[in-house]
């Protein structure tokens, strides 16, 4: 092969390659792009978190009428969890909330169940659940409230965890499984 | 990266482990390419190896994004009988449950609600309230309701209860007048995004026998007459 051969030939083997770097780049961007565009619902509920902050300044009457701001537990990583009796999906969940605020209490882990219901059908199924956290009874115009906190419909369960610096951590339409508290605690 | 590894179990493991794995896929390659090419590989060896890295870096990059959005989307304890990714986000109450109310003309002046139950969704029958003209109607008896049968779903709290999982048509008591006011009180769930809607209250004003209306709280524009178009056919 003569020199000129050589480097005609060595040209054309970096133009493939640049042109095979060029492909997978564009396999990455497409991917990474397709990431971010399937994340976007989360993103948002992330870019409200100022309007979530009001749940960390609000208070709700316990289940003895004992007004209970939401600050009493400053510091602690909160799981704030607004459910009803009316709602299955609610009433699955909780059974794994109360093992999870068993395992995880001694490292910060606070829930707190925000009823929106009325007060009989949640203290009974507070008792035969053996609730181990504090229930607090919300108003049911705190559903329209939740339209602005990443919750467009306003439907329950509607769970939103806050860090110790009162961070947003997560923030869910729906079941939270035990084993995300469990990786958010660990 | 903090992010995820609160979100995705075992990340921090598997974040660790890719650059062995890259690292040895991309010395196989560049090996494997220089036995093929000798020649080319003594003189551009340096770009072609520095290429093959960006490349497989690359794809490793593809693989990581893809195999993190798989993990978040879809763990693996949910996915059989689930889609694919994450659970969709709940329909508008009005979506889910589309309603209109109609007074009929030859069946004892009763009201006729026909809901439009989505695939997915169902709607509770002893959570059903109406209001007539401002007097309260029975609710719904599940053996004597004439129309659409009610199912039954297993409840683990409260045992067996009776939904409407389907399109359903309901007759609401009679009247001999001409026109009628419906008062609605209803509650239902999404199976799909795993969420219940809370109690909602929906009023019909009926102006005319024998014309189907839409709720007066209904505000989306063209759902009503995609509706209709549905239930005429």
């Amino acid at each position: 092969m003569s020199p000129t051969e050589q480097a005609a030939s060595n040209v054309s083997r970096r133009r493939a390659l640049a042109l095979a770097a060029a492909g997978l780049g564009a396999c990455a961007t497409g991917a990474l792009g397709g990431y971010w565009w399937l994340n976007r619902d989360e993103r948002k509920s992330a870019a409200s978190a100022g309007e979530l902050g009001k749940l960390l300044n609000a208070s709700f009457n316990s289940l003895e009428d004992k007004p209970t701001p939401i600050s009493t537990w400053r510091g602690k990583t909160l799981l704030v969890n607004f459910w009803a009796t009316w709602c299955a999906p609610c009433r699955e969940e909780m059974p794994d909330f109360v093992k999870a605020q068993a395992a995880y209490a001694a490292k910060g882990l606070q829930i707190i169940g925000l009823a929106v219901d009325r007060k009989a059908p949640v203290e009974r199924f507070a008792r035969e659940l053996a609730i181990n956290y504090p229930i607090l009874m919300a108003d049911p115009a705190w559903l329209d409230e939740l339209k602005t906190m990443g919750n467009p419909q306003g439907v329950l369960p509607f769970s939103v965890v806050f860090g110790p610096s009162s961070d947003v951590m997560l923030v869910r339409v729906g079941k939270i499984k035990y084993s995300e508290i469990s990786t958010i605690m660990s | 990266m903090n992010f995820l590894r609160s979100r995705v179990p075992g990340f921090g493991k598997f974040a660790g482990f890719m650059p062995v794995y890259v690292n040895r896929s991309m010395t196989a390659f560049a090996r494997k390419s220089a036995q093929r090419e000798p020649s080319t590989a003594e003189f551009s060896g340096n770009s072609a190896l520095r290429a093959t890295r960006y490349g497989a870096a690359m794809l490793a990059g593809t693989l990581v994004a893809l195999s993190v959005h798989a993990q978040v989307a879809s763990p693996p304890a949910q996915q059989a009988g689930r889609p694919a990714l994450a659970p969709p986000a709940p329909l508008a109450v009005d979506v889910a449950f589309p309603m209109t109310a109609a007074l009929e003309k030859n069946q004892g002046g009763a009201i006729t609600l026909k809901i439009d139950v989505q695939p997915g969704h169902y709607v509770y029958l002893d959570r059903f309230e109406f209001q007539r003209d401002g007097e309260a109607v029975y609710g719904l008896d599940k053996k004597k309701q004439p129309g659409t049968k009610p199912v039954q779903k297993k409840d683990p709290q409260f045992g067996d209860v009776w939904v409407y999982d389907a399109p359903v048509s309901i007759q609401v008591g009679q009247t001999k007048a001409k026109k009628a006011n419906l008062v609605v009180m209803y509650q239902g769930c999404s199976e799909l995004a795993g969420v219940c809607y809370p109690p909602t209250k929906r009023t019909f004003a009926i102006k005319e026998a024998g014309v189907e209306v839409l709720a007066a709280e209904v505000v989306k524009p063209g759902l009503g007459a995609q509706f209709k178009k549905q239930v005429s056919q």
